[in-house]
C-alpha cells in the first residue's frame, strides 16, 4: 500500500507538479494564450451564426465548431487560463518559501561565499565608499564585510504573482457576479430594480455649463430596506454608488418620444424612439422619424434639439424636415405629437458585496507595487575582503556591472 | 503654430543622417551638430505639444495624430535622458531615426483639434494615455539598445564584454520600465472602463492587444530569468516584440473596430 502511495506521489510529482512549477510551462501557456487572443481579433467575436455564414462562406461551421466566434468563453481558453493560474499558485508558494529562507542568515551566508573578483590595494576602500554612497548597510562578518540593502525586494516576485492571482480571482467576480440591469426612466419618474432598489430620476441634462455635450442625471437611490441616498449627480465616467448598487449614466445618445393619437377613434400610443421608425397605420402614409439631433442656434452659442422627420403620403416620400419638441403633425385622422427629448438610459449594477470593486482595485495596486519592488528595489548583497569581492543575491547583474565599472580601468567599449 | 510640428519633424529628420554620419566617421563636431539638431527638434516639439494642449484645453493625447506626436515626444525625451546615462552614439542614431519615423506617421494623420467626447473627459485620461506613451517609448528605446547589441555581436564582439552586458542589461531595464508602465496603462484603463462602461474588462480589441503585448513581455522576463538564452537571443526578442505594441498603438485602431476606435 505504502509503495503504491509512493508511486502515485512520484507520478504526481513528475507529471503534474514539476511541469506546473516550471517556467517553461508558464511561458508556453502564456504564449498560447497570447496567440489565441490574437486569433480572436482576426474574427469578430460574439456575432450571430448568420453573420459568420454570410462573411465566412464555407468556414462558418469550422469557426463555430472551434469556438473561434467566442474564444474567451471557449472551454480550451478557460482551461488554459485555469492551468496558468494553478501553475502561478504553485510557483507563488515556492517563491514565498524561497524569499523567506533567503532572508535568514543572509549576511553569514554571503560572508562564506568565495570571491569572484579580485581587489587591488586601495580598492576595498573605494568599494566601501561607493556602497556607503548608495546607502548600503555594512556588516562585519569575520574577515569579511557584507554590504546589503533592499532586503524586502526579494518579495517582489511573490507580490507580482500573488497579485495577478488576486486580480484574476476578483476580476472574475467583478465580471460575472454583479447583476446588471439597463433601465429607461423619464425625468420625474422612478424605476424599481429586481432586488427592490428604487431609482428616481430628478433631472437630466445633455450639456454642461459651457455648452459642451455632457450627459448627466440627478438621481436618488432607495434601497430595499428603505435607506435613501442624498440626491446624486451621475455623468458619463462618474457613476454613483449607494450600498451594493452602482448607477451609471448609460446610453450616450438622445432619446425621443412621439405619441400618435386618433381623435376619431380615441386610440393613442406612445413610441419611445431609440432608432429610426416609420409610424404608419397602413404602411403607405405616415411619419418616418429619423432621429433626434442637436443643432447650434443662429447666435452660435446655444444649441437646441430637433426631430428629423420625413412625411410619407401614399408611398410618396416628402423632403426631410425639422420638427421642434412640442410641435404636432396632423396626417389624415392621426395627430403625431413630438415630446421633449429625454435621456433615460441608466445602468444599475448590484454588487455581491459593497467592497467587491475595491478588492479588485487593491489587487491591481499590489501588482504595480510588486513590479516596482521587483524592478527598482532589487536586493543588494555584496561580500568583500582585502583580496576580492563577490556579488550575491537573486538579481546580482546591476551591482556586478556597477562595481566592475567602478573598479575597472575604462574599457574601450564604454561608449556603446 | 502647426509649423512648429513640421519644423521639429524636419529637425529630427535632419538629425538622423547627421548622427549616422558622425557615428560612421567618428567625428565629434558632426555628433555635436546632430545632437544640436535633435535637441532643437525636441524643443520645437515640446513647444508645439504645450501649445496644442492649451488650444485644446486638455492633454493633447486623444487622436491618432496626438498620440503619435506624444509618442515621438516621449521617445525623444527618453533618448535625451538615456544619452546622459549611456553615451551611445549608435543608440542615438536608431532613436533619432525612430523619432523621425513616428513623427512622419503623425504627419500623415488628420491634425484637427477635436472636442473630447464625454466618455474621454475623465480624470484618468491623461494618466492612462500618458503612461502608454512612455511605456511604448521605453520599449522602443529598449529596441535601440538591443539593435546595437545585435550589430556588435555580428561584428564579433564577445558577449561577456562589459559593453555587451551593459547593453543587454540596459535593454532589459527599459523593457522593465515599459512593462511597469504598460501594467499601469491596463490597470488605469480597467478602472476607467468600469466608471465609463460599467465593466473592468470587455475583451475590446485594444484591451486584447494590450494583454497580448503584456504577455509577450512577461514571457521575455521569464526566459531571461531562466538564464538559458544568450544575450543575442534576448536582444532579438526585444526587437521582434516591437511590432506587437506598435500594433496595439496604431494597428488596432486602423484595422479592428471596437470601443477604442475613436482614440
Ligand atoms: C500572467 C502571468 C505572469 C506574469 C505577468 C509574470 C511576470 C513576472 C515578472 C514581471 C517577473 C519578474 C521578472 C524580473 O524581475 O526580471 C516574474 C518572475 C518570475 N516568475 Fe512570473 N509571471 C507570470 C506567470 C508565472 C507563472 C505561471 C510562473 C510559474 C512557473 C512564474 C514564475 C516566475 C518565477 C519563478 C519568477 C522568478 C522569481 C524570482 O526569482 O524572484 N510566473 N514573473
Amino acid at each position: 500500500m505504502g509503495n503504491n502511495l509512493q508511486k502515485a506521489w512520484d507520478w504526481v510529482r513528475k507529471w503534474i507538479l514539476r511541469p506546473l512549477l516550471s517556467m517553461r510551462t508558464a511561458n508556453l501557456l502564456m504564449a498560447v494564450l497570447a496567440l489565441l487572443c490574437g486569433v480572436s481579433s482576426l474574427i469578430p467575436q460574439g456575432e450571430e451564426a448568420a453573420f459568420y455564414a454570410a462573411n465566412y462562406p464555407g468556414k462558418s461551421a469550422l469557426i463555430r465548431g472551434l469556438y473561434l466566434d467566442d474564444v474567451f468563453h471557449s472551454w480550451y481558453f478557460v482551461a488554459l487560463m485555469g492551468l496558468l493560474c494553478l501553475s502561478m499558485l504553485l510557483c507563488t508558494g515556492r517563491m514565498l518559501v524561497k524569499a523567506l529562507r533567503a532572508g535568514k542568515n543572509q549576511v553569514e551566508w554571503a560572508a562564506a561565499l568565495p570571491n569572484t573578483r579580485t581587489l587591488r590595494p586601495g580598492e576595498l576602500e573605494k568599494l566601501r565608499r561607493h556602497m556607503a554612497a548608495i546607502r548600503c548597510r555594512e556588516t562585519e562578518a569575520g574577515e569579511s564585510l557584507v554590504f546589503h540593502k533592499n532586503g524586502f525586494g526579494r518579495f517582489g516576485s511573490f507580490l507580482i504573482h500573488s497579485a495577478i492571482l488576486l486580480v484574476v480571482l476578483f476580476g472574475i467576480g467583478a465580471l460575472y457576479l454583479p447583476q446588471v440591469q439597463d433601465v429607461d426612466c423619464r425625468v420625474g419618474e422612478s424605476v424599481t430594480l429586481s432586488d427592490g432598489t428604487e431609482i428616481e430620476v430628478l433631472s437630466f441634462r445633455m450639456q454642461d455649463e459651457s455648452g459642451k455635450l455632457d450627459y448627466a442625471s440627478e438621481i436618488r437611490i432607495t434601497l430595499p430596506d428603505g435607506q435613501r441616498s442624498p440626491v446624486r449627480e451621475i455623468k458619463v465616467n462618474v457613476p454613483a454608488s449607494f450600498g451594493r448598487v452602482k448607477v451609471f449614466q448609460w446610453t450616450y445618445g438622445v432619446g425621443g418620444a412621439v405619441s400618435a393619437s386618433n381623435p376619431v377613434t380615441g386610440e393613442e400610443d406612445l413610441f419611445e424612439l431609440e432608432e429610426p421608425v416609420f409610424l404608419s397605420e397602413d404602411g403607405l402614409t405616415g411619419v418616418q422619424v429619423l432621429g433626434v439631433y442637436e443643432a447650434r442656434a443662429e447666435d452660435g452659442q446655444d444649441s437646441y434639439l430637433f426631430y428629423q422627420v420625413r412625411i410619407v403620403s401614399n408611398g410618396t416620400v416628402m423632403p426631410d424636415m425639422q420638427v421642434q419638441p412640442g410641435e404636432e403633425i396632423r396626417l389624415g385622422d392621426w395627430v403625431f405629437r413630438f415630446h421633449e427629448p429625454y435621456y433615460p438610459g441608466l445602468r444599475a449594477k448590484i454588487m455581491p458585496i459593497p467592497v467587491s470593486n475595491s478588492l479588485l482595485e487593491i489587487a491591481m495596486l499590489l501588482l504595480l507595487a510588486g513590479l516596482f519592488l521587483s524592478f527598482y528595489l532589487q536586493p543588494v548583497l555584496v561580500k568583500a575582503d582585502a583580496e576580492g569581492y563577490t556579488v550575491a543575491g537573486p538579481r546580482p547583474e546591476k551591482m556586478r556591472l556597477e562595481l566592475e565599472k567602478l573598479l575597472a580601468e575604462p574599457e574601450e567599449g564604454d561608449k556603446a | 503654430m502647426t509649423i512648429l510640428f513640421f519644423v521639429s519633424l524636419g529637425l529630427y529628420a535632419l538629425a538622423f543622417p547627421v548622427l549616422l554620419l558622425s557615428a560612421l566617421l567618428r567625428r565629434q563636431p558632426l555628433k555635436k551638430a546632430g545632437w544640436a539638431l535633435f535637441v532643437l527638434g525636441l524643443l520645437c516639439h515640446l513647444g508645439y505639444f504645450v501649445w496644442r494642449g492649451f488650444a485644446a484645453g486638455r492633454m493633447p493625447l486623444s487622436s491618432q495624430f496626438e498620440f503619435a506626436c506624444g509618442l515621438a515626444l516621449g521617445l525623444a525625451l527618453m533618448l535625451a535622458v538615456a544619452r546622459t546615462r549611456v553615451n551611445g552614439d549608435w543608440i542615438a542614431v536608431a532613436g533619432a531615426g525612430a523619432t523621425a519615423l513616428v513623427m512622419g506617421y503623425a504627419a500623415l494623420q488628420p491634425m484637427e483639434i477635436n472636442e473630447l467626447m464625454p466618455a474621454l473627459r475623465s480624470f484618468w485620461f491623461s494618466f492612462h494615455i500618458g503612461a502608454a506613451v512612455f511605456s511604448y517609448s521605453s520599449f522602443l528605446v529598449a529596441g535601440c539598445y538591443a539593435l546595437r547589441y545585435v550589430v556588435l555581436h555580428r561584428r564579433g564582439e564577445a558577449p561577456d564584454s562589459r559593453r555587451m552586458r551593459q547593453l543587454e542589461y540596459s535593454s532589459y531595464r527599459l523593457v522593465a520600465l515599459g512593462f511597469l508602465l504598460l501594467t499601469a496603462v491596463i490597470v488605469i484603463g480597467a478602472i476607467w472602463a468600469e466608471a465609463a462602461w460599467s465593466a473592468y474588462w470587455t475583451w475590446d480589441p485594444k484591451e486584447v492587444w494590450a494583454l497580448i503585448t503584456w504577455l509577450i513581455y512577461a514571457v521575455y522576463f521569464h526566459i531571461r530569468l531562466r538564464g538559458q538564452k544568450s544575450g543575442y537571443w534576448l536582444c532579438w526578442y526585444v526587437i521582434l516584440a516591437i511590432p506587437a505594441f506598435l500594433f496595439t498603438f496604431a494597428g488596432v485602431n486602423k484595422l479592428i473596430p471596437g470601443l477604442h476606435a475613436y482614440a
